[in-house]
């Protein structure tokens, strides 16, 4: 019991950590390395590994503290993480036969496509009526692309990291035959 | 009948999305909000501080070393002499005593508040319309929506935007939501309006078409911008855009700050 209180307290300060990281440290990175979004890639990957319910705690615990921490309005990062989740969630369980590299990076991929589509749908509707559209600004592009090398970037390495560390992952790798 | 699970995440998530908001909404959690700004700014500050330390390595290894260290002196010595012009030939004007650049907010008697950058605002996936960054200074340090913030040459970086108890946003004078009310430092005073360009740089529009103006010309807070003085640097003149079909010139302005290597600033309070 006092283990997983412990375990809870941990998984806590380090999701608080990571959305501080985000906030202050890879804000103030140049160009490309700014776009890296962290908090997003792990709620991806502990949807694919764990399960929905630990990707919706880490979800909420994040995009809250952002919440608090930014001036966008309130719970703006948090409807944006929980309906990316629940798009991934449902394309992994309806669409994803198999939980290898491969369907990682799929689902990374289209992840990211729509909660950056959520994020400037929701700020469009609910931010400044001055906003420009979203598709037209060439902000809003330049920066789907980065996220989306970026996100195919680590996921590669956090997989076979992963892999290598622990016996559990490997089974998701398809394993080469051998020809006689 | 639907069945609902006890510990379904779709329910877990609305019902504490649903308080949390609701708590928001009557300021119940602001005691959080504040405990939450309040502690974890020293980390924050460490991170911005890191963050922007390798912003500049990054910067600096992408040119030529040494052509970046002319550069970079350039740019100091520039600045440096453009404030000391716009500061004399506002002093010839109003009958002032001469601006030292180094005790700058002293000498004009103005109250400030130094604050410290905890983030660019510019989160991934966030869909930033321009550049804003994030001080941790806020309502409870006597700022209010308006004031103008400089950096530690005295140079206008742009003005409060928005206010928490402990922190303020910042829209710089290259986003395109941050409008001045400016004025060349010509014969004719020429005033217009700055607003960002991109997120690079600064336009000045609303100049009429018989005004004369120069590339090079200083651009000044005008003044007229309620809780901004006059006389603050915006930047300098790179080009002009004048149609005779056209009511207004359009003037393009160059900043002389490196917004990327921004870590204090200080918040005028008229």
């Amino acid at each position: 019991m006092l283990k997983k209180i412990w375990q809870t307290v941990i998984l806590i300060f380090f999701t608080l950590f990571i959305s501080l990281f985000q906030f202050s440290f890879i804000s103030a990175l140049p160009g490309i390395f700014g776009q890296l979004n962290l908090g997003f890639f792990i709620m991806i990957f502990v949807l694919f590994f764990f399960g929905f319910k630990p990707a919706v705690l880490f979800l909420l615990i994040y995009g809250f503290s952002l919440d608090f921490l930014s001036f966008d309005f309130f719970g703006f990062y948090v409807i944006s993480f929980f309906l990316s989740a629940l798009i991934a969630y449902l394309i992994l369980h309806n669409w994803l036969t198999n939980r290898s590299l491969y369907s990682f990076l799929g689902l990374i991929l289209i992840s990211t496509i729509f909660y950056n589509f959520f994020g400037a749908i929701l700020k469009y509707i609910l931010g400044p009526e001055s906003r420009t559209f979203f598709l037209i600004q060439s902000n809003f592009w330049i920066s789907l692309v980065y996220q989306i090398i970026w996100s195919l970037i680590i996921a590669i390495l956090f997989f076979n990291l992963a892999a290598g560390l622990t016996k559990k992952l490997k089974p998701f790798f398809l394993e080469k035959k051998q020809i006689v | 009948m639907i069945k609902i699970k006890k510990n379904n995440p779709i329910l877990i998530f609305l019902v504490v999305f649903g308080l949390l908001v609701f708590l928001h909404g009557l300021g119940i959690l602001d005691p959080l909000e504040n405990f939450f700004a309040v502690s974890t700014r020293p980390l924050a500050e460490y991170f911005f501080h890191n963050g922007t330390e390798l912003n500049k390595t990054y910067s600096k290894r992408q040119e030529r070393d040494d052509l970046f260290a002319q550069l970079e002196a350039a740019k100091k010595e520039l600045a440096l002499v453009t404030i000391d012009t716009a500061h004399w030939q506002e002093v010839e004007e109003e009958n002032k005593k001469l601006r030292s650049q180094l005790d700058f907010l002293s000498v004009n008697n103005f109250q400030s508040v130094t604050a410290s950058i905890i983030s660019r605002e510019e989160l991934a996936g966030a869909s930033s319309e321009g550049s804003s960054i994030i001080i941790n200074r806020g309502e409870k340090d006597g700022i209010k929506v308006g004031f103008g913030v400089v950096n530690e040459d005295g140079i206008i970086i742009g003005k409060i935007t928005e206010l928490k108890s402990n922190s303020a946003k910042i829209c710089l004078t290259t986003n395109s939501e941050c409008k001045l009310a400016a004025s060349l430092q010509n014969e004719s005073k020429t005033q217009g309006i700055t607003d960002g360009d991109l997120g690079l740089t600064i336009k000045m529009s609303y100049i009429p078409q018989l005004e004369k103006i120069s590339i090079g010309d200083t651009v000044i807070t005008s003044g007229l911008s309620s809780n901004i003085p006059r006389g603050l640097v915006i930047g300098k003149v790179a080009n002009i855009k004048n149609e005779s079909n056209e009511i207004w010139q359009e003037a393009s302005i160059e900043p002389i700050v490196n917004f990327n290597n921004l870590t204090v600033v200080s918040v005028i309070i008229p």
